[in-house]
């Protein structure tokens, strides 16, 4: 085994094993070396946080240890990602803008797909919890188009999901925006009934059928 | 036994939205500043001889320097305001304008001789309305973690000391981001189990008049692990509901008690009888 892989494989284990601290040396490691960054992300960090989500759909790894995971993985990130090289095709990736609507913090859920949405190559564009509709228009002018990924496990709250379907329709946003909802009380008639374009029932199959969605969307324009 | 599923969640304790018509308040600090309008609205949500505050929770966060968003449905933590351990306060501060409100209100509320039950959270769900859940989790697995815990538990003895010194009958106790279901059972039966107990009995040894009552969710939780068993115990007047059957019981018991095994949700249920809970050593 060359060094590089080496060091490919220990950044893989050290986000696998949670090595959230040592993870940083191995990344600054592997740049002093000069080898190329996005390659240490892609064969290193993000193959370890492929295999934590698989643990974790194996019930084998629960949130705590996924959380910890992603930690080690942004931690890799952040020594990795200002040695990459632009690449050509960076702005082809159809961003997530991703959040918590109004009135609830219950963030657990969207963290979750935060990370199998970064870990499957998405640009992530998270505004955090209890976020305001006019919050998600905003960035979604911003954006211009992409995914728009809402979350909520209270039933009180389930109806700010439609409410900025509506506020996407009025700015003539939707047909640039594909719309995904999850959460605990939430379902597939719910969506329908709302009008968004997907409902999944977890994290990682919010990842895999996003890819899908993606394509579908970025295909239409 | 019959299994616990909970169904409530946190709707219960929110506040009704015929209720802010009523009492036509317009702004949230109308109502979460103001022990008079507090006292209001917990009066119109008293269920079966019990009153609940619909506003008490994330006051502990704030008196340890979150930020909560007031609504006329409640307070939120929209993110937790420290990124380190060590930028946590040492105690618990009561001097702010919704605390005052809060214990001006259970003065009132106690005087007049209501029966108040009052919801306290546990250390995960404390600690994660703080930091980001991510660095609990790692400082967890690290020393660190025991030093937190035990600091978790210091302010949640203090508040829940702060809270009984003004009149509550029972303390309400359940921590959601503690289930096995999220933390597995591992980290529940080996960390968060033990931690809980040690708490749960600091509470009893500092407050012994006031029994405490654990979230249905979480008992069936221990109960699965294997780490507690219940024992019924059934009024000897006649009562209708869950509510007036735990009236009966903080009204006849001598020590203190841990309960559980249903919900302070469901006070109207006919459900007569009470479990106690018993931990396994």
């Amino acid at each position: 085994m060359s060094r590089k892989e080496e060091l490919l494989a220990e950044l893989d284990r050290c986000v696998l094993e949670m090595e959230d601290e040592a993870v940083t040396g191995v990344a600054q490691e592997y740049v002093e070396e000069g080898y190329d960054a996005y390659e240490g992300i892609t064969e290193g960090l993000s193959k370890g946080m492929e295999k934590a989500g698989q643990l974790y759909e194996e019930e084998e790894y629960f949130v705590p240890e996924l959380l910890i995971c992603s930690d080690a993985m942004y931690n890799g990130l952040d020594v990795l990602k200002p040695h990459l090289k632009v690449s050509a095709d960076q702005g082809s990736k159809c961003p997530v803008i991703i959040g918590v609507v109004e009135g609830d913090t219950h963030d657990i859920g969207k963290n979750l797909v935060k990370i199998m949405m970064d870990t499957a190559g998405f640009e992530v564009f998270d505004l955090g919890r209890d976020v305001a509709v006019e919050t998600f228009v905003e960035k979604a002018k911003e954006i211009g188009h992409g995914i728009i990924c809402m979350s909520t496990l209270m039933t009180t709250t389930m109806n700010n999901m439609s409410r900025v379907i509506e506020a996407l329709k009025e700015q003539g946003l939707r047909e640039r925006f594909a719309v995904m909802v999850g959460g605990g009380p939430l379902s597939k008639s719910f969506a329908d009934k709302i009008g968004a374009d997907l409902y999944t029932a977890n994290a990682a199959e919010a990842a895999k059928e996003a890819k899908k969605l993606a394509e579908r969307l970025l295909a239409s324009f | 036994m019959e299994r616990f599923i909970c169904r409530g969640g946190t709707d219960a304790l929110s506040l009704p939205p015929y209720l802010v018509e009523v009492m036509s308040i317009k702004a949230p600090e109308q109502l979460h500043l103001s022990s008079t309008a507090m006292v209001q609205a917990a009066r119109h949500m008293e269920r079966s001889g019990w009153i609940r505050l619909p506003f008490c929770n994330t006051i502990c966060s704030e008196s340890l320097g979150a930020k909560p968003v007031l609504s006329l449905t409640g307070a939120r933590v929209k993110e937790p305001p420290y990124t380190s351990p060590d930028q946590h306060p040492r105690d618990i501060t009561t001097a702010f304008p919704r605390m005052s409100a809060l214990l001006e209100a259970l003065d009132d509320l106690t005087a007049s001789g209501a029966a108040v039950a009052y919801s306290i959270e546990g250390p995960f769900t404390l600690l994660t309305s703080l930091l980001p859940m991510g660095k609990v989790f790692s400082a967890l697995r690290k020393p660190l973690g025991q030093e937190l815990l035990t600091r978790a538990e210091c302010w949640i003895c203090q508040y829940a000391s702060l809270v009984c010194a003004h009149g509550v009958k029972l303390l309400s106790f359940a921590d959601p981001v503690a289930t096995p279901d999220i933390v597995g059972d591992r980290l529940f039966t080996t960390v968060y189990a033990p931690c809980m107990k040690k708490l749960l009995r600091r509470i009893q040894t500092e407050n012994p008049e006031v029994p405490i009552f654990l979230c249905g969710k979480m008992t069936q939780c221990l109960l699965d692990l294997g780490l507690c068993h219940t024992a019924e115990w059934q009024p000897h007047t006649a009562c209708v509901t869950f509510g007036q059957a735990l009236s009966v019981f903080c009204s006849q018991r001598t020590g203190n008690a841990i309960l559980g095994h249903f919900c302070l949700n469901l006070l109207d249920a006919k459900h007569p009888c009470v479990e106690r809970i018993i931990f396994e050593h």
